[in-house]
């Protein structure tokens, strides 16, 4: 039956309204972010009147309104979406890659290999993964874009791995990876064309979970001050600049924290449906 | 027999070590195999037959070891010396096995010819082509219709028999000299099965490898084999041509495992029984 094939499974979680339009609301934000430099009606810096054109509530000529250096807020969350999309999406690619070598290792091999990368994960996991960051970064000062990267990355793989390392463990003692080595398929090579296909969709739902993770931790560190360094528009960077009059300069916070909120529940939806897609459940097996 | 046997097994011992004691599952087992027979391995289940197949590939689980002080020899080499990289030559090449359950012997995610075209990748074949049109080649010799296309297939879209005979065709790709069957049919329905067998009988008769049919079937020792092996607790007791086998069972066990045999499927055993 198609039900048991992983990838097949997978392809259902895309079905229904809720999975639908969180899908096209996601195409909207990477588009936008893509789109940016062409797109955005103002440069996300540019401050036409300091004095005049500050603090404006949205308009005609500034939807989103404009901000305390009189910068127009949309612009800025259209180029805030490239940094926030583009620090999430870099640092969990980073996580798969590190967390799925290192998950993959340790329950192929098994032994002490596994008890060493198991115990490192378990360390790494008992710290509270926002303390750590700032613990980092009011260390190193603030970081760049790539070291922002970089720590949030690292921090995400060690969950990654165990993910990995479980669905490796339950598929190397499948009956086909013994039929391989029968057929003379060495070690390496079954590690990588027979068991690790078959963890791709777990991987892929791990991912986008963690996506869903990322974004507002970095949205968080900006909004600290420890994330990305201003003026650079990040979201959580926009709500902090607005943050003090929020009251009063609503616009300055809704705009970007809307953005955060429907980037984080549309991954989640999609990430839960993928989930509940690969679940084992009765009627398949 | 004046020839060296293909495989030669003295006193092979196999143990599990399960929740800290070990189990001994193959208890001094000793046997030949001559190229181009066929022998029968019976026994109930957990007597130690798959833990035999599985010493002789060195495919043991990681909690699975094969005692000091056995022997196994495979055309003229000592099989429990070589090294991994040794034995991934053998195995596939020289060595196969069939297994058991074609809905988990094959990888879902991969399509069968692959999977039948990458063991003759690993032994030699250098395009990717050359080992596809080997793989189409071999799926078509083992009944597969329409094997260009059922190549490209993957495993859920067969039924069992035709999986069964992917699995068959991934055996047997590179004549090796000996292959293990481990109850090829034993999943299958019965019209399925007399034809996997008839598949197998022909199949060693044109190529005269051996076979070690692991099998708790009676009917189906009958119809294949010239030798079986009763195996019981880890050992065995018994070894004997099989018409002689029907007709006066030696051992206490196999007696009592004829008996439990119900007979519908063998014409054969039939009559070597009451004769």
């Amino acid at each position: 039956m198609s039900a048991s094939v992983p990838q097949a499974r997978l392809a259902r979680a895309f079905r229904g309204v809720a999975a639908r339009l969180s899908l096209a609301l996601l195409a909207l934000f990477v588009l936008t972010a893509l789109v940016a430099p062409n797109a955005a009606p103002y440069s996300p810096n540019a401050q036409p009147n300091a004095d005049t054109g500050k603090n404006q509530p949205p308009s005609h000529a500034h939807p989103f309104g404009t901000d305390l250096y009189s910068r127009d807020v949309l612009s800025r969350v259209m180029y805030g979406a490239r940094v926030s999309l583009g620090v999430a999406a870099a640092s969990v690619l980073l996580a798969v890659v590190v967390g799925t070598t290192i998950g993959a290792l340790a329950g192929f091999a098994g032994g002490w290999v596994d008890a060493v990368c198991m115990r490192m994960v378990d360390a790494l996991l008992s710290v509270p993964r926002l303390l750590l960051l700032i613990v980092v970064v009011a260390s190193t000062g603030q970081l760049p874009v790539a070291g922002l990267i970089l720590l949030l990355g690292f921090t995400s793989w060690p969950g990654m791995s165990r993910i990995v390392r479980g669905e490796v463990r339950a598929v190397r003692v499948r009956d086909f990876v013994l039929a391989a080595r029968a057929s003379g398929v060495p070690e390496r090579r079954i590690l990588v064309s027979h068991v690790l296909p078959g963890v791709v969709p777990q991987v892929l739902v791990a991912a986008t979970l963690a996506l869903a993770s990322v974004i507002p931790l970095e949205a968080g560190l900006s909004y600290l001050g420890f994330g990305v360094k201003l003026p650079t528009p990040s979201w959580g960077n926009i709500i902090r600049e607005g943050s003090d009059t929020a009251v009063e300069n609503w616009w300055m916070v809704l705009f970007p924290g809307l953005a955060i909120v429907a980037t984080v529940l549309a991954v989640n939806t999609l990430g839960e449906r993928m989930r509940e897609a690969l679940a084992p459940r009765p009627a398949d097996s | 027999m004046q020839t060296a046997p293909l495989l030669q097994l003295r006193d092979l011992r196999t143990s599990y070590i399960r929740e800290g004691a070990a189990l001994r599952a193959v208890d001094g087992v000793s046997f030949d195999v001559h190229a181009g027979e066929t022998v029968a391995l019976v026994g109930e289940s957990g007597c130690g037959k798959t833990a035999v197949a599985l010493s002789l590939l060195r495919l043991l689980p990681a909690n699975g070891s094969i005692e000091p002080g056995s022997r196994v020899t495979f055309d003229g080499l000592d099989l429990l010396a070589l090294g991994e990289r040794e034995l991934c030559d053998l195995r596939g090449r020289r060595l196969a096995m069939i297994f058991q359950e074609p809905a988990s012997a094959l990888n879902p995610v991969m399509t069968v010819g692959a999977q039948v075209a990458e063991a003759a990748r690993l032994h030699g074949e250098q395009s990717r082509a050359a080992a596809w049109k080997r793989a189409v080649e071999m799926l078509e010799r083992v009944g597969v219709a329409g094997a260009a296309a059922r190549a490209r297939q993957y495993p859920h879209e067969l039924s069992g028999g035709l999986r069964q005979r992917v699995l068959i065709a991934m055996a047997l790709l590179l004549s090796p000299a000996l292959v293990i069957a481990d109850e090829p049919t034993s999943s299958l329905d019965v019209t399925v099965q007399a034809q996997i067998l008839d598949l197998l009988r022909d199949l060693q008769r044109e190529t005269s490898m051996a076979v070690v049919f692991i099998t708790h079937d009676f009917g189906v020792v009958a119809e294949l084999c010239s030798r079986a092996l009763v195996m019981h607790e880890g050992k065995i007791v018994e070894d004997a041509p099989v018409a002689e086998l029907f007709r006066s069972p030696q051992h206490a066990k196999t007696a009592e495992l004829l008996a439990a045999v119900p007979r519908l499927s063998s014409h054969r055993a039939r009559t070597a029984v009451s004769g």
